[in-house]
């Protein structure tokens, strides 16, 4: 995952300094888990590429570099989670998951299923968590955040994080032990 | 779920209506801030810079009172312009000095008090009817230190049997006591007293003076009274003595201004005392412009005729004369606008005077063409023949006249300071108000000389419509004033 914000850093760089192919590879590395993580909180997936488009269109905008220090990839799922959120306010707040199939699949269609039926299947029951449980165990297992940075998209400090990603752990293993997964999933 | 390709395409063209969205939001957010400050600018220029109304107050809702002219010259003299012409001024004008900034010229609010002016001058050929000699009961003692027989107020008046004291001190600035002792050497005692006090709202201020008439049976205080609303007066009050252990006041009157002189004419009195009308005063409130004479609560204004008054007066103030009977009831009254507070008592003849500049022509060597030159215009009131009669005016070329004495039918004036510089007579005959020029610093006018003038609409009996003021071509006064 560092390898990835690197790239993205490095891609984001590229366009600023006028390769607009850079902005295409950064919508293909980053488009997908911007849309997964913002259904996570709209629960439709037509909102949740708008989401998608708006966050990288603000990256489009700021035309700032980086700090060194700053991680790109953090940015860019703070941007999305607060842009979701307004979004999901000014929706009325549905609670009915609209598209999950379409989000599941990705951009790539069938090629871009889930590697494995498992994260399809954790992905789903995750849905039926409260918003930050949800939003947590995707940024720690599907997109492969630390701690750390979890805490930096959630605005959370790293007890906080700790707690919530236990709970939402126990809370999952219950969903899907109702729905009649076996323990080996979780 | 679209490709990268087209959702790359859909983020471009969301960031290029963003970018629109926010240029034009950009200047919308510019175009207000500008009209802000345009708006506040122009706010404070007008809240900074808006002159202050400097106009001379309307009174043309007077236009009907037989007062109007007189009303408008007035206001002319009494309106006070605002100090400063705009807020920007009078806000920063005091700012370390680094902003110079004039204050306007303000009006001089005229004197609410004046003080009592000297009496000098008249005539010493004749002696004057005041009280005098020991018969029967009344004063054995005549106070007539300026002019032989024109008797002056005391604070002490003396009959063979009594002697009366009245009590000026600061203590007493609420009362006025009127004490009586009986004269028996050295069992003199106190008799009686007598504690005059002011009317309601009102206070004595400064000295008071008195007269003990004839036949000691009546004295007569002169008081100045002042107003909480500033405005001064003259009480005379009557007391009747001849019991002096059991005094009492019989009557009151009170004349605008504050008291200058009184003198007694035989068993009646003249009282002077200078009226000064207030800055911006309320024409729809005569007593704020008008001299008035009355009983309290009673006061009335006086008529048009009595008031003499000239179109450049310079002063809002009048010089009163009136003559008052022993009860009190007037006999005549004469006010001088602009005139100054001295004024020349005379066996017969009061006399006023009024500095003025008037511009004549000068042919010198050195001074040629047009110059202001500083004259005096002195006034003539008889009292001799009962009542009061105004008789004229003259010119004299002087710049204050300090005093006066009417002599042979001829009134000589010493003036300060003399007369300056030497001017040739003109070859063109110099208009009508003009006074020759002058070369000493004496100055005499004979009943004959040019320079006298006299009003041609004088006298209770002229015209409502006809205005009194001081106009050329006088007639000299008669020989028996």
């Amino acid at each position: 995952m560092d390898r990835d914000n690197d790239r993205g850093a490095a891609l984001y760089a590229a366009y600023l300094q006028g390769d607009a192919s850079a902005l295409e590879a950064l919508v293909q590395l980053y488009g997908d888990a911007l849309t997964r993580f913002a259904y996570c909180i709209v629960r439709d997936d037509a909102l949740a590429e708008d989401v998608t488009a708006d966050t990288f269109a603000a990256l489009i905008l700021r035309r700032r570099p980086f700090r060194a220090e700053a991680k790109f990839r953090t940015y860019l799922f703070a941007a999305a989670r607060n842009r979701a959120i307004d979004l999901w306010r000014r929706r009325g707040r549905q609670c009915s998951l609209t598209g999950l199939e379409n989000v599941l699949v990705g951009e790539d269609g069938e090629r871009g299923l889930f590697a494995a039926e498992r994260s399809r299947i954790l992905y789903a029951g995750l849905q039926q968590l409260p918003a930050q449980y949800k939003e947590a165990l995707y940024l720690r297992y599907f997109a492969g955040f630390t701690p750390a940075e979890i805490g930096r998209v959630l605005k959370k400090g790293a007890k906080q994080v700790y707690n919530l990603l236990t709970r939402a752990r126990s809370s999952l293993k219950q969903i899907l032990l109702r729905e009649g997964y076996v323990y080996e999933y979780l | 779920m679209n490709t990268s390709k087209q959702r790359t395409e859909e983020i471009v063209r969301r960031a290029a209506a963003q970018r629109a969205a926010r240029a034009k939001n950009s200047r919308a957010w510019l175009l207000a801030v500008t009209a802000g400050c345009l708006l506040l600018a122009v706010a404070a220029y007008l809240i900074l810079f808006i002159p202050y109304p400097s106009a001379l107050p309307d009174i043309s809702r007077f236009s009907g009172s037989p007062y109007y002219p007189l009303m408008q010259r007035l206001n002319e003299l009494t309106y006070t312009p605002p100090r400063y012409q705009n807020n920007f001024e009078a806000w920063f004008s005091g700012l370390g000095g680094w902003l110079d900034i004039p204050s306007g010229d303000g009006a001089e609010a005229p004197d609410a008090n004046a003080p009592a002016g000297p009496a000098g001058g008249g005539d010493s050929s004749a002696a004057g009817p005041g009280g005098s000699g020991a018969e029967g009961n009344g004063s054995v003692e005549v106070t007539d230190n300026q002019e032989a027989g024109v008797t002056e107020g005391d604070l002490f008046k003396r009959t063979r049997t009594h002697l009366f004291y009245l009590n000026n001190q600061s203590a007493y600035s609420d009362l006025t006591v009127l004490s009586s002792f009986t004269l028996a050497a050295a069992d003199s005692a106190p008799c009686g007293r007598l504690e005059i006090a002011p009317e309601a709202d009102t206070c004595f201020t400064g000295a008071a003076e008195m007269y003990l008439s004839e036949d000691g049976g009546t004295v007569t205080v002169f008081r100045p009274v002042g107003t909480k609303s500033g405005g001064a007066y003259t009480a005379v009050i009557a007391v009747d003595v001849s019991d002096p252990a059991e005094m009492c006041e019989t009557g009151r009157v009170y004349l605008s201004g504050s008291y200058v002189t009184s003198r007694v004419v035989g068993e009646e009195f003249l009282l002077v005392s200078n009226f000064a009308v207030r800055r911006d005063p309320d024409f729809s409130d005569e007593s704020q412009f008008l001299p008035q004479f009355g009983a309290p609560g009673a006061l009335e204004s006086l008529p048009m005729e009595d008031i003499v008054w000239s179109e450049d007066a310079d002063a809002a103030r009048y010089t009163v004369l009136c003559r008052l009977g022993e009860d009190l009831s007037l006999r005549g009254c004469e006010a001088f606008l602009s005139f100054s507070r001295q004024v020349y008592v005379s066996q017969d003849n009061v006399f006023l005077t009024r500095g003025y500049t008037a511009e004549v022509q000068a042919c010198g060597e050195i001074v040629s063409g047009p110059v202001r030159e500083s004259r005096t215009e002195i006034a003539c009131v008889s009292y001799g023949g009962g009542g009061l009669s105004y008789r004229g005016c003259a010119e004299s070329p002087a710049p204050s006249t300090i005093s006066i004495r009417w002599t042979r039918r001829k009134i000589r004036c010493a003036s300060s300071p003399p007369c300056r510089g030497a001017r040739l007579p003109c070859s063109a005959p110099p208009p009508s108000r003009r006074t020759p020029p002058c070369t000493s610093s004496t100055s005499t006018a004979s009943p004959s000389s040019p320079r006298w003038k006299t009003s041609p609409r004088r006298g209770r009996r002229s015209p409502p419509s006809a205005l009194k003021r001081t106009s050329p071509g006088c007639a000299p006064p008669s020989a028996s004033s």
